[in-house]
């Protein structure tokens, strides 16, 4: 049976008679990357702030490792480690100092543990140096790092690849999978991007407008959601002719501007992909799309058309 | 009614023996050539003094200094603390006045059932700072008791001096009042200090009636006093 | 809190805004103190005119006690805004850094954070005013060396040396409480705002406007004045009197301290019911 370690019950923030969150139930079991999903203003900074106890809430409650963070709040969160929207440092200090301060925080953390998760995200050379001679990939990693530093079981990392560059987004998501598989961190990443939740969570929760959309398995999601193949080609008779011919594998096809939507399994892609090129047809692409982020764009615009 | 007699007749003859004493010398500068006699024997002197202030808004504590002085005018004060003293009368030296001021007139005046001579004297320079003073002489020691003047506008400054005999012959003064008064001492009563006037009121500061008490205790009289002692000039 | 109060000391001294006011007084002080001895005195015998025309003085009453007493007279108005300065980062600061999301998180309560960084802003205020006391009376006697402390006043005040130096010392002790009570004033407006540059504006706000009501004589402010912190701002000259009034001063001490009091307990609840939201 999966271990709650984190349980939000009916969970809500309001600013004067708008709520920014409301009725949030989430469930984060012991080793989940669990990915927090949801367009920006959706409320995942002001639910992820509420957890860490930066906002208190209107209603609800949080229990981490089944302390309440209201009457409990030290022991429910010295497990806990976090990065809550841009890393943010004491500039004039450098990459050590401001990991030994944060780490008096937490009761104390030894100069080798510092040096740890200094050498984890890559700043070893770097710790000496005041942290505002930093880039922001260099300050978001040691934002990873000052969230490890108690070795907490639960880290979470709010929106960690915001504003990195393409080799930073992959560095932070390799570091991501690397703590959830070889440290058996739990993790909550929270995101806009999803195509990242998708390369690393197991579960996920999406919110919109404050409230809850979806929760459960990533796999089980993307199960329910749609599997269609976009075919970028030429000639478009041949492509159609060739569609007609494979009934058996295809179920349905649509025509869009200048490309085809094909409803199929993707194990038949070889075999389709084969046929268009005996027609003599030229293949630009073929494109899987099975993609979180259709069903995180149909879930929300779903959303929206109900709210409105 | 015996005694009242008695008193009459005695009273009688001490002021006959006075007025003979008196017609005798009925010259100013007799009387002022007596007052400079009287001091000729002392050439230099030192003395313990102890001064004491009492002055509208001005706050000392007792003050504790040896005083040198050399004939004519030299004068040095060594003082642990801070001292004040008047410009006038702390060393007085007939002489000296003698020297500067012409005297005008001479009188007779009972100050306290004393009889005295009471002069005036006028400066022969108009550059000297006390233009005119009255001086009161005792006729029994030829010691200057009491000097009134205008120091300038609107002040008035009396000084008066007991003397004891020192070393058994030299008259010195054992103590000397000095009073002022002034006409301007309406304005500026109250209001407390604060921090932005504490020293605008200091530069306000108008002069205050009060007295200053000075008590000369362990003379030393003619030890020879060199002249260094006295280069350091008062502030 | 010992650790949590040394990582503060170490955020707030490694600080280059830190170090600006100890900068100021560290020009300010040895500038007008060179300066005026340079002048030789010449505005104490200004001061003294009225007194030197009967009288003539000995001893040295242009000395180093005179020139701190008139360095403490004359700094006291600014220090205030050096000492907000700094106060009034202490919480403000972090929330224009962002750090307040880096440190709040953390298993430690805010209760603790709060007290170790009122602590630290108790610890530099002291430091500062002590530091203002040892470099003026330290470099004053060094430059114009010891003697009897004349107070210039509406009176002329002589206090003997031996009762100088144990009178700076209360009056700098009252003049760092005057000073905490400020820094605590700043500490409340950090409490709530977001950016550094508020609690400093506010705190010298609140001190003009309440200066401007206590030496106001208008009838309607009498009674508000009476409890009005910088009524008792200057509290410490009061130890420059003789005899001091100790019933004053007790007053004082018992406001400047009711203020700080407020002032923290203000603060210190603005501070663990705060939402961050920067």
């Amino acid at each position: 049976m999966n271990e709650n370690i984190l349980q939000t019950r009916q969970l809500g923030k309001r600013y004067g008679k708008r709520w920014a969150v409301k009725n949030l139930n989430l469930e984060v079991h012991r080793g989940d990357v669990f990915g927090f999903l949801g367009p920006n203003g959706a409320g995942k900074s002001t639910t992820i702030r509420m957890i860490l106890s930066l906002i208190k809430p209107t209603i609800g409650e949080t229990e981490l490792f089944g302390y309440s963070l209201k009457s409990n709040r030290s022991d429910a969160l010295r497990r806990v480690g976090g990065i809550v929207e841009k890393p943010d440092f004491y500039l004039y200090l450098s990459a050590y100092k401001n990991l030994e301060i944060i780490g008096a925080l937490s009761g104390g953390v030894r100069r080798k543990k510092i040096l740890e998760v200094l050498d984890l995200v890559g700043l070893t050379s770097r710790a000496a140096d005041r942290v505002k001679t930093y880039s922001h990939g260099m300050k978001q990693r040691l934002g990873i790092a000052q969230a490890l530093l108690s070795d907490p079981e639960l880290v979470i990392l709010d929106e960690p690849t915001n504003g990195l560059d393409p080799q930073g987004m992959k560095e932070v998501r390799g570091l991501i999978v690397h703590l959830s598989r070889e440290q058996k961190k739990t993790i909550i990443l929270s995101s806009h991007l999803l195509n990242e939740i998708e390369i690393v969570a197991n579960r996920m929760v999406i919110i919109n407008d404050g409230e809850l959309v979806v929760q459960g398995d990533v796999s089980k999601l993307l199960d329910e959601g749609e599997k269609y193949v976009v075919i970028q080609a030429q000639p478009q008779k041949k492509v159609e002719a060739v569609l007609q011919r494979l009934k058996n594998i295809i179920g349905k096809y649509a025509v869009k501007d200048r490309t085809f939507e094909v409803w199929m399994d993707f194990a038949d892609i070889p075999e389709l992909n084969k046929a268009l090129v005996r027609a003599g047809v030229l293949v630009e692409a073929l494109i899987p799309k099975r993609s979180l982020e259709d069903l995180f764009l149909s879930m929300t615009e779903h959303s929206n058309e109900v709210s409105t | 009614m015996k005694i009242l007699k008695v008193l009459l007749i005695v009273g009688l003859i001490m002021s006959d023996a006075f007025a003979q004493k008196v017609e005798k010398i009925q010259d100013a500068d007799e009387i002022l050539a007596k007052a400079v006699k009287s001091f000729e024997e002392v050439k230099d002197f030192s003395a313990t003094i102890d001064a004491e202030i009492n002055m509208d808004r001005v706050q000392i504590p007792k003050m504790h200094a040896e005083l040198f002085f050399k004939k004519p005018d030299k004068i040095h004060f060594s003082s642990q603390s801070f001292l004040l003293v008047p410009r006038e009368g702390v060393a007085l030296n007939p002489s000296v006045l003698q020297q500067h001021y012409l005297t005008t007139s001479a009188m007779r005046d009972t100050i306290d059932g004393k009889n005295l001579y009471k002069l005036l004297l006028a400066a022969k320079d108009s550059k000297t700072r006390l233009r005119a003073l009255s001086i009161w002489v005792d006729p029994i020691n030829w010691t200057i008791t009491k000097i009134e003047t205008i120091p300038y506008e609107g002040r008035t400054l009396s000084m008066i001096f007991t003397y004891e005999c020192q070393q058994e012959k030299y008259w010195l003064p054992s103590k000397l009042v000095a009073s002022f008064a002034s006409e301007s001492d309406k304005a500026e009563k109250d209001s407390s200090p604060s921090i932005d006037n504490q020293f605008d009121g200091a530069q306000r500061l108008a002069p205050r009636s009060g007295m200053i008490t000075i008590v000369y205790s362990k003379y030393k009289i003619n030890i020879g006093l060199s002249d260094e002692i006295f280069e350091k000039k008062e502030k | 809190m010992i650790r949590l109060i040394y990582y503060e000391l170490i955020k707030i001294f490694l600080k280059k805004r830190t170090y600006l006011g100890f900068g100021i007084v560290l020009v300010i002080v040895p500038l007008v103190e060179v300066a005026m001895k340079l002048e030789g005195g010449r505005f104490l015998t200004v001061a003294m005119r009225g007194l030197s025309k009967d009288f003539l003085f000995f001893g040295n009453i242009f000395n180093g006690w005179f020139v701190a007493h008139q360095i403490m007279n004359s700094l006291w108005l600014h220090i205030p805004l050096l000492i907000s300065f700094v106060a009034g980062d202490q919480l403000a600061g972090e929330a224009t850094a962002g750090t307040y999301r880096l440190i709040l998180i953390r298993p430690v309560s805010r209760t603790r954070i709060f007290i170790s960084k009122y602590i630290t802003t108790l610890i530099y205020t002291v430091i500062f005013v002590f530091f203002l006391a040892a470099l003026s009376i330290g470099l004053a006697l060094a430059l114009l060396g010891r003697g009897d402390l004349i107070i210039l006043n509406r009176n002329i005040l002589l206090l003997p040396e031996s009762e100088v130096a144990w009178r700076f010392i209360i009056a700098y002790l009252l003049a760092a409480l005057t000073m905490i009570a400020i820094a605590s004033i700043s500490f409340f407006f950090s409490s709530f705002v977001e950016n550094a540059i508020g609690p400093i504006v506010a705190t010298m706000g609140l001190l003009i406007v309440c200066t401007v009501i206590t030496v106001m004589p208008v009838e309607m402010f009498e009674i508000p004045k009476k409890f009005l912190f910088t009524r008792y701002m200057d509290m410490w000259q009061k130890i420059f009197l003789d005899p001091i009034p100790w019933n004053e001063v007790k007053i004082g001490i018992l406001y400047m301290s009711a203020w700080t009091l407020a002032a923290v307990l203000g603060a210190w609840g603005v501070f663990v019911e705060k939402d961050i939201l920067s």
